[in-house]
């Protein structure tokens, strides 16, 4: 046998939903955006902003918006465009008790911030980002973190720390090293050879480029104790 | 990609530490006065699946309501000794173990600066609290409140204080909440100078009202930010945390 459970569903939430049932007692207007009660001549605006349902003619079960009431002559016009035919006399209609404009503000609110679809997909586009600060150096032995992201929430790109090595004096010297994790929970391992640099350095801004990950980086220094390190670092996260 | 201060929201913004360092004794501010909070206690580092709050991998500090929290020194913080509008925000988790637990405060109580406190109010039920600090009688401060910031469960939480209205405004999870203000209204708050660190967890003095739960990322900015930018901010962050 057939299902009509879902028919009766309908049904029921609409009859649930109905504010008002009429018939038109005159032709809307040509461009179906109109349509004339006359029994409601009188009546207070509790029209405008709720959702008006045709239950027949060629318009059938079309729904739109009431935008506007006239009391004096029980007019609702309804959303721009319309409906897709006239709305004649001698129509069946309802008034529903759903706000035409929550609705559409409901659909709104679920592609922005609801449902999330359009701010998910702003939320995975990677945001260009900068930090920085000044590390002083320990002494030999100790490496000491200038720039660690040790366990991202997710893939990110680190793309560049540069290290100001203007503090640096003849007989100093600094080793930049490069770590990076791989798995989660897994070790930071060494990648590359670490780069010394020693005595004054005529070109003293020194770019250290990083590569995409997920699991962690970290880009440390040691050197001769007491040299400061400005520092800053960019990454897309 | 996009570029982090191309987003309106963060114009002009002071303070954003979005704890990405996971380990250590500090953490750095994305924003461009670069302040390097320092961990004390320490806090714990962790994240919000670990935790079981939540759906990611976030990182994010715990933070024990005994002797744990976050301070940056006053003299790097004149740029927080705010005394018009301004804005403060930051995601809690809070546990309530005390009555009053400091979010955020960069002030001397009844003297000067502001302080964003969470406190649990027997009648009332867990309150949001800010206060300004004008000095003169009893009690020095101006304050406002608002309800609703239950226990146990993460919570974009902070305040947009307007100057010029005497006021500000609660938000919670990107929507404005009903603020009750004391007499007189939010009054400007006297400048601190350099007197007053900025503190993350806990009240001036170091010894009282410490946090109990989980932060993420404390946020201010010198101006006040409006009921869209704060439906942002959430919308940009609440996936981490699985808040709807």
């Amino acid at each position: 046998m057939t299902s009509r459970g879902y028919a009766l569903s309908r049904y029921e939430l609409v009859r649930v939903l109905t504010a008002y049932q009429g018939i038109t007692t005159a032709d809307g207007a040509a461009d179906g955006s109109t349509l004339i009660d006359s029994t409601l001549i009188g009546r207070n605006d509790f029209v405008t902003g709720k959702t008006i349902l045709i239950m027949f003619g060629d318009a059938q079960d079309e729904d739109l918006g009431a935008v506007g009431f006239a009391s004096g002559t029980g007019t609702i016009t309804v959303e721009p465009v319309g409906f897709s035919a006239q709305i004649v006399a001698g129509t069946i209609f309802r008034i529903l008790n759903i706000s035409s404009v929550e609705t559409r503000l409901a659909i709104i609110i679920a592609l922005l911030g609801g449902g999330g679809a359009i701010f998910a997909m702003l939320n995975a586009i990677l945001t260009l980002t900068e930090t920085g600060g000044i590390v002083t150096t320990t002494g030999p032995g100790t490496e000491d973190n200038v720039y660690i992201n040790d366990a991202p929430a997710g893939v990110f790109r680190p793309n560049l720390v540069t290290l100001d090595t203007s503090d640096l004096a003849g007989g100093e010297t600094v080793t930049v090293r490069v770590r990076y994790r791989i798995t989660a929970g897994g070790t930071a391992r060494l990648k590359g050879a670490p780069v010394i640099f020693a005595g004054v350095q005529a070109e003293p801004m020194k770019d250290i480029e990083l590569q995409p990950n997920r699991f962690g980086v970290v880009v440390t220094i040691e050197g001769t104790a007491d040299v400061d390190y400005d520092w800053e670092v960019h990454f897309e996260g | 990609m996009k570029g982090y201060d191309n987003l309106g929201l963060n114009h002009g913004i002071v303070l954003d530490l979005p704890l990405r360092e996971a380990s250590g004794l500090i953490t750095h501010d994305i924003a461009k006065p670069h302040h390097i909070a320092t961990l004390t206690g320490p806090p714990t580092w962790t994240d919000v699946l670990a935790e079981g709050i939540g759906p990611s991998d976030l990182g994010i500090l715990q933070l024990n309501g005994v002797n744990q929290y976050l301070q940056i020194p006053g003299a790097d913080t004149l740029d927080l000794d705010f005394t018009g509008d301004f804005t403060v925000a930051a995601w809690v988790y809070p546990i309530y173990t005390a009555a009053a637990m400091v979010i955020m405060c960069r002030n001397t109580t009844g003297v000067d600066g502001w302080c964003m406190f969470l406190f649990d109010n027997p009648a009332l039920g867990p309150l949001l609290s800010l206060r300004t600090n004008q000095g003169g009688p009893a009690p020095g401060y101006t304050e406002c409140y608002a309800a609703g910031f239950t226990d146990s469960e993460w919570q974009l939480v902070g305040f947009s204080r307007d100057s010029a209205g005497l006021s500000a405004t609660a938000y919670r999870n990107g929507s404005p909440v009903t603020t009750v203000l004391g007499p007189g209204g939010m009054i400007d708050p006297v400048a601190c100078g350099a007197a007053n660190k900025l503190l993350i967890g806990v009240q001036d003095g170091e010894a009282i009202s410490h946090f109990a739960g989980y932060k993420w990322r404390p946020r201010a900015w010198p101006w006040k930010l409006s009921d869209v930018d704060w439906l942002t901010l959430f919308a940009l962050t609440k996936h981490w945390f699985g808040v709807v």
